[in-house]
């Protein structure tokens, strides 16, 4: 996984206008260039977009993104819908989830649960849980261990469906 | 503009070329390099769990607005103005789309107007003006240097 980043960081503000439509204005910034810095920049073009525009600014977002150009090849048979959902349990007594697309058949319990005793499984507790790592809840806590953690199908959406039907 | 929890989100692929995502909340104030550099075995750790592969990954701090305005008329965002940027390097342009651009921006006379905009007034000049100060570049990492058109186009 060689993820290579893109020349330039998006700096994106999200406006909407009196009907209730959205849309959004893109403007991009060196890859380089630090967050703060950046969102300082963000702070002192607001107001001056804001002075040209009719609609009204409501969101921001500053998006770094890492392309992989030789990515692997996908497990044949391999579908996003089937999901094996983590249920983290967090430092403030609450819980956070995130779920694996694809999630490998190895990894299952015949019930459907996830094998905690699998390597894959541990190792996946253990990047995650570390006290030093950077992961936690979108409230900001720790996620300190795994609660659930077990396969879902999803239902497809229209772009998930084969392209040959 | 409130900033809120910044996270990671990895791109997927299937055997069907059908994507899909997930999002990993990181914790607030970490640099890119510290979080690219933390993702890298995190990435591992859930590649090792899936028959799809991951193909990208983004790195996103949002933000939002609190007490956000009235629309101040009734432009619709499809309305919209691009500004068209020059580098240093030629052939390499930048442009910027505008959404619900105030009507009163265009130019009243001549034979662009009500087409052109305006680059003369103030509010427009100060908006060129931070967009070509050295801290905005087009996709490819090229530095805006100066606008080299400004005017309407109704944008799908």
């Amino acid at each position: 996984m060689p993820f290579t980043n893109l020349p330039a960081a998006k700096l994106s503000f999200g406006v909407v206008d009196a009907s209730g439509s959205k849309s959004s204005i893109e403007c991009w910034v060196p890859f380089a260039t630090a967050i703060a810095d950046v969102i300082a920049g963000a702070d002192v073009l607001r107001p001056l977009v804001q002075a040209l525009t009719d609609a009204v600014i409501v969101t921001q977002s500053v998006t770094f993104s890492y392309a992989d150009n030789a990515p692997g090849t996908p497990v044949a048979g391999s579908r996003i819908e089937e999901k094996g959902v983590f249920v983290w349990r967090t430092a403030n007594g609450r819980t956070t989830r995130f779920s694996i697309p694809a999630i490998k058949d190895s990894l299952l319990k015949a019930s459907g649960a996830v094998d905690r005793a699998n390597l894959a499984v541990a190792a996946m507790i253990v990047a995650v849980t570390d006290v030093d790592a950077l992961w936690c809840a979108a409230d900001g806590n720790d996620i300190t261990a795994l609660a659930k953690a077990y396969q879902r199908f999803n239902s497809s959406t229209r772009n998930q469906l084969p392209t040959d039907v | 503009m409130q900033q809120t929890q910044p996270y990671v989100r990895l791109v997927w692929r299937d055997a069907s070329d059908t994507l899909g995502y997930t999002r990993h909340w990181v914790r607030p104030g970490v640099s890119v390099v510290d979080v690219n550099a933390a993702a890298l075995p995190f990435r591992f750790a859930l590649a090792a769990a899936s028959e799809a592969v991951q193909v990208g990954q983004d790195i996103i701090y949002p933000a939002f607005e609190p007490l956000p305005g009235e629309p101040t008329g009734s432009t619709p965002v499809n309305m919209a103005a691009v500004f068209v940027f020059g580098t240093a390097t030629p052939g390499q342009y930048g442009m910027v789309w505008l959404p619900a651009t105030r009507p009163a921006l265009a130019l009243a006379t001549g034979p662009t107007a009500g087409l052109e905009i305006d680059r003369t007034l103030g509010v427009v000049a100060d908006f060129i003006a931070e967009l070509t100060s050295g801290a905005y570049a087009n996709p490819f990492g090229y530095t805006l240097t100066t606008c080299e058109a400004a005017f309407y186009a109704v944008r799908p």
